[in-house]
């Protein structure tokens, strides 16, 4: 479920030539049509994923209610799992709040653990598998220990013992899938340096004398760049994907914060026959959410690596 | 190559004693123990006597002492009792892994199934609405947790036809109609999440492999489109999805955890949750270091593969 | 000092039910003065139909009963052995001396808990540190190796209780006994560590130890390879994770009240399920015969779709409550006045219509029946008095006097639980806390650690959300002596409740032989709801549905979680049942 599309790409792209395109550089606008008319699919993407920035940003203006207020009947109780009418357009949740205001705040703490656990597990991957390849030796072995056993212990494990011992919060999720990520993105990039080591421009600024870190940024850095790029993208979506799971599992982001996950796994489970539309409707978010981001993933993939480009 | 592989072998068995002495530790940092999870909510049991049931579990004892123990009795094939069911954990082991095997296995059947000509003609008719919507299925396969796929299953399997698949494992061989009643929909809902990889991984080797020379020289040759895709290029261009597949075994291994929990199919997976949950120390080392000497062997074979294709990276 | 301590808390003095033959009586009074709703409910308009649907004292069934089939329930059994841990279903293959009795033709039953006599016929008080029990004669173990159907003698009774009585799942029931000698026989000497007028009460099932044969337990493998006992089943296969399959014993030795063998069915199959949704899908195409639900919720869904399933509900005795522990020993809470103040600031109707649609009855200090209130329409706000009320505007007053005129902050720890929904509680909760200044944080734990916690092994910061510390039967000394008395440890008094006039009560309770109880009781019940140790809020009723083609008594007394094993010993299944195979699990 975790890992398929990180080994997916563990082949290293090496760029042949860069890629010609045919509009003025600094030209966005026509830069932005030229990719939309090459990929449709990927432009698509590209807005919905906008869409969903905009979302999560406007979510106090967008959401009609308080995400978190009970709302009561005439006899102070709770109405509790209303199906979706006027009032409450996609229904009420079995705490008698809004849930379409729960979808929509709910696509910040999705932006944010996607975003987070994203950035810093690519991040930890990127240094480690940098350091790894470039200076090889017992660092390298080290490292790529350290990698495969974090790799060898499954994930369910992992993120057991992280909650049980530091306990469960927004922060930890994005912790425990930052570190699932991170072994798989440290090996692709220990793949692109070294294959991008076998080529003489690095030998040839090595004779002249650049320093490693010059080295690593003028020629390593580009190359290593588009597999992360791609990586990055997919594992947007999967760590939505991930952060249900780990509410399925009870180890969630905690309420009364609304997630799509927790929602889906929580409350749209427990009550898939009597109120389905609790789990209907964080499940069509998470879907589109992450098909977006998995066929941007493939568009960037094969725009950036030439051998895929189109005849 | 020799080197190479004794290398490996070496680096292998390294990542396997550190996986052992990390699990080892890990699980003794939880809160909790096996003694507590098994007791009855009503239970009233005094602190001595607590004690004195983890004494006989023997978990007062120090923790290298333990380790000792319990290493040296890996390494003879003796994976130790489980704390809660006081039965050898290798043989519940060996229980799991025969359902987690036939499960692996048909969903991998049932990927390919779905993977291979949808990946074929998706590369074959690049950037077509074929291709688009195939890779759109394709992700949607990523996109739906299977969990989340395997409750609604079940749940609306019950209601509308009013069966749902049987409880109670049978292996292939002694009797395949119930086995294959009861692992088709699991299998399922697990292939259609690899098929979704599988595909994408076909496409772009295919792909990859339909520039080359060869098959340039193929068509020169006047040899018809589908006999040169037939022939040359989908030969060349599976080595990459096998290996694509190997490495998804390790992951079907532990990531089938949910479906097996709600199907109630007792796997290695549902295994290994119900351990970390009870506490049960000596079961999840056991299937925590099976896991891991699965996943060191795939990768091993994996890189071998790679090794033995392309011959500059043997040197590194 | 340590050893008195030590001394008190390794007897735990499992004395007397001073309620029971007060209880006995009262509800003897009610059934007979007409009271057959003595538990209905003040309850929105769609219970009432549920009511006349299925009356609360459960229909006799036809009869003779019909001999065969294949039963199936769900059950967690991790270890089919009463060595490693217990569990009710090992009643299936192992007995205790005495049992709850559970079946529909003594409607009795359903009011007043009767002790059905199942190894022993009979008993007596020499003195209250002494009791004689006699065996009933000819019952056989399963007739396998390597016990091979011997008889069961007063040998096996003294050798079950060396066995297990120290082994924490049994030790609160078995600890009170000192010395077991056999006197010939069918007879055996129990020599008690403290007296106790009402031993006999200790050895009714439940948290019991079973009766295990020697050979099997010295045998290679033990009792979980060689799992033979005396019961109504015989385990036939094991499968962890899975299920187990369970045969007749073709030579049990209980009767049902016309003379009959039991018992009726061939084979029971249990199914470890773990999820909810697979309960409900298996029940959905009758592959689960009888099945706990815990909610309406999915009481109603299945309604839906399976409209001739029986439903037995029943007002729970006092398990499976709403409750909030606190930290006693630290600021705020040592105060009284903040946990009135809390205990206040929830509106407990509220609460009950979350988790249960409104289906629940209110919860005090312990449970009502063992305070004397033992007719539903007493169990209200007026009872419980103004701590239970719903009550903000007094809350931040108490809170104010007490030094907390802007509130403080909380941590509410809390874990999700098979069977409770303390996601929306605990999100109720701390919206209640709120409502009078004390600002809650929500931590949710690892379920495992919760249980931990909640099993008084780890500490927690400041409050917990859990259900009260429970008995394992109907007993005073299990529900409120053990989990009050400050001399017991946080592992069976889990706040380390310190109240030294409540001490005084308890001990006056446990020293009168027991004509005062039920007045002492009462007496513990008021200090206790003034002084609120614990926050309790509703408990929800049980219910246990049914397939059409099965019929199984059950017992409100011995019912939670599953104890009495749904009765397959007494249930039989009609010719409409579906026909199943029992040779192996897998079938």
């Amino acid at each position: 479920m975790i890992r398929e599309s990180v080994i997916a790409d563990t082949a290293p792209a090496v760029p042949r030539g860069r890629l010609r395109a045919p509009f003025a550089p600094g030209d966005a606008w026509a830069a932005a049509w030229w990719l939309a008319r090459r990929k449709p699919l990927g432009a698509a993407s590209a807005l919905i994923v906008l869409g969903l920035v905009v979302v999560a940003l406007l979510a106090p203006v967008l959401a009609p209610r308080d995400p978190y207020a009970f709302n009561l009947n005439e006899r102070g109780l709770p109405i509790r799992m209303q199906a979706p009418s006027a009032a409450f357009p996609l229904g009420t949740d079995p705490l008698g709040r809004d849930v379409l205001s729960r979808i929509v705040y709910g696509a910040r703490v999705s932006l944010v653990v996607g975003l987070a656990s994203v950035l810093i597990g690519t991040l930890l991957g990127t240094v480690l598998g940098l350091v790894s390849g470039y200076w090889e030796g017992t660092l390298d072995h080290v490292i790529q220990r350290g990698v495969d056993t974090t790799m060898a212990i499954p994930a369910i494990v992992l993120a057991l013992a992280v909650m049980s011992v530091l306990g469960q919060s927004l922060t930890n999720i994005i912790l425990v899938i930052a570190l699932v990520i991170a072994p798989g993105a440290s090996r692709v990039v220990r793949g692109t340096v070294l294959a991008v080591k076998q080529h003489t421009f690095v030998d040839a600024a090595q004779a002249i004398g650049a320093s490693p870190g010059r080295v690593v940024v003028r020629h390593v850095l580009p190359n290593v760049f588009a597999p992360i790029l791609v990586i990055a993208t997919v594992w947007l979506g999967n760590a939505i994907v991930i952060e249900a799971a780990l509410s399925f599992l009870g180890l969630g982001t905690p309420p009364p914060t609304p997630t799509w996950g927790a929602m889906l796994s929580g409350e749209g489970r427990r009550n898939l026959e009597t109120a389905p539309y609790l789990a209907i409707f964080p499940g069509v978010a998470i879907s589109i959410v992450v098909l977006a981001f998995n066929m941007l993933g493939d568009a960037l993939r094969d725009l950036l690596d030439p051998r895929l480009r189109s005849r | 190559m020799r080197t190479y592989v004794a290398r490996r072998v070496l680096q292998g068995l390294l990542v396997l004693w550190l996986v052992s002495l990390a699990i080892f530790s890990l699980v003794r940092i939880l809160p909790g123990d096996a003694v507590i999870m098994q007791l009855d909510q009503a239970a009233a049991p005094s602190p001595e006597t607590l004690a004195r049931a983890r004494q006989e579990l023997g978990l007062e004892r120090p923790f290298l002492a333990q380790y000792r123990t319990w290493i040296t009795g890996a390494l003879h094939g003796d994976l130790g009792r489980s704390l809660i069911t006081r039965r050898s954990v290798t043989s519940e082991l060996g229980k799991r892994i025969s359902l987690t095997s036939h499960l692996a296995v048909m969903s991998i059947v049932v990927a390919l199934l779905i993977a291979l000509p949808i990946g074929v003609l998706s590369a074959v008719k690049q950037d077509t609405a074929s291709d688009y919507l195939a890779r759109f299925f394709a992700v949607l396969g990523l996109s739906l947790p299977d969990f989340w796929l395997a409750t609604v299953v079940i749940t609306f399997l019950a209601i509308w036809v009013q069966w749902i698949p049987p409880v109670g494992f049978a292996p292939l061989w002694e009797d395949p109609a119930r086995c294959l009643g009861q692992l088709l929909i699991p299998a399922l809902i697990i292939g259609a999440r690899l098929a979704a990889v599988s595909m994408r991984m076909t496409r772009s080797s295919l792909l990859e492999v339909l520039r080359q020379d060869y098959i340039r020289t193929a068509r020169a040759k006047g040899a018809r489109e589908r006999a040169v895709i037939v022939r040359h290029a989908m030969k060349n261009a599976f080595i990459p999805v096998v290996t694509v597949i190997g490495q998804q075994f390790s992951v079907l291994l532990g990531g089938t955890v949910i479906v097996e929990f709600i199907f109630l199919q007792p796997g290695v997976g549902s295994l290994m949750l119900d351990a970390v949950l009870l506490r049960d120390y000596t079961l999840i080392q056991g299937a925590v270091l099976f896991f891991a000497a699965v996943i060191v062997v795939t990768n091993l074979l994996v890189d071998l593969s790679y090794a033995w294709l392309d011959p500059r990276i043997r040197y590194r | 000092m340590n050893t008195v301590l030590s001394l008190l808390t390794r007897s735990l003095a499992l004395i007397v039910l001073a309620w029971y033959p007060f209880a006995a009586t009262a509800q003897e009074k009610t059934a007979t003065s007409g009271d057959a709703q003595g538990y209905a409910y003040a309850a929105p308009a769609f219970i009432k139909e549920l009511d006349t649907r299925y009356p609360a004292q459960p229909p006799v069934p036809p009869s003779p009963p019909r001999y065969g089939g294949v039963l199936h329930f769900p059950a967690t059994v991790r270890a089919f052995d009463p060595m490693a841990g217990y569990r009710p279903e090992l009643a299936l293959v192992w007995d205790t001396l005495t049992e709850w009795e559970a079946t529909w033709y003594f409607p009795e039953v359903q009011r007043t808990p009767t002790i059905r006599k199942t190894l022993a016929t009979s008993w007596e008080m020499v003195n209250p540190s002494t009791w004689i029990f006699k065996l009933r004669q000819g019952v056989r173990f399963h007739n396998r190796p390597p016990v091979n159907g011997r008889e069961m003698t007063a040998e096996d009774v003294k050798y079950s209780y060396e066995l297990l009585k120290d082994k924490a799942q049994y030790s609160t029931r078995a600890a009170l006994v000192k010395t077991i000698q056999v006197v010939d026989k069918y007879t055996v000497r129990f020599e008690l560590s403290m007296p106790d007028p009402r031993f006999y009460l200790n050895v009714v099932d439940s948290l019991s130890p079973v009766i295990v044969p020697r050979e099997a337990v010295e045998a290679p493998g033990g009792l979980a390879e060689n799992p033979i006992g005396t019961g109504a089943f015989m385990l036939k296969e094991f499968s962890p994770g899975e299920g187990a399959l369970l045969v007749r014993n073709p030579s049990y030795y209980l009767k049902d009240h016309e003379g009959r063998q039991l018992p009726y069915v061939d084979a029971v199959r249990l199914f470890f399920t773990k999820d909810p949704a697979t309960d409900t899908a298996l029940f959905r195409t009758r592959q689960l015969d009888l099945m706990r639900v815990s909610t309406l919720d999915v009481l109603y869904a299945l309604m839906k779709t399976v409209p001739d399933l029986a439903l037995y509900r029943v007002p729970s005795f006092g398990w499976g409550d709403y409750g909030v522990s606190m930290a006693l020993d630290k600021k705020p809470y040592s105060d009284v006045r903040v946990r009135q103040a809390l205990s206040m600031a929830i509106n407990r109707d509220v609460v009950a219509e979350v988790i249960n649609r409104g289906d629940a009855a209110l919860y005090g200090p312990f449970p009502w029946a063992l305070a004397g209130y033992t007719k539903r329409a007493d169990y209200t706000y007026a009872s419980l008095g103004p701590n239970y009320e719903h009550n903000v505007k007094k809350g931040k007053e108490l809170l104010a006097a007490a030094g907390y005129p802007n509130g403080f902050d909380m941590e509410l720890e809390w874990a999700e639980f098979q069977g409770w929904t303390f996601n929306e509680f605990a999100q109720l909760v701390a919206r209640f806390f709120g409502d009078v200044g004390v600002r809650v944080k929500l931590k949710q734990l690892e379920t495992s650690t919760w249980i931990a916690k909640a099993a008084g092994v780890q500490p927690f910061t400041h409050t917990l959300a859990a259900f009260s510390p429970i008995g394992a039967g109907p007993s005073f000394m299990d529900w409120v002596y053990l989990r009050y008395h400050s001399s017991f440890p946080r592992t069976i008094n889990r706040e380390g409740i310190s109240d030294p006039k409540l001490d005084d009560l308890l001990t006056t309770w446990r020293l009168d032989p027991g004509e005062k109880r039920p007045a002492i009781q009462r007496a513990i019940w008021d200090h206790l709801r003034q002084n609120v140790y614990r926050i309790t809020t509703i408990v929800p009723p049980h219910y246990r549905i049914a397939q059409s083609y099965v019929h199984a008594g059950a017992n409100p007394y011995c019912w939670f979680p599953g104890y009495c094993s749904y009765e397959a010993k007494t249930a039989w299944m009609t010719e409409k049942a579906p026909s199943r195979k029992f040779e192996k699990f897998a079938q």
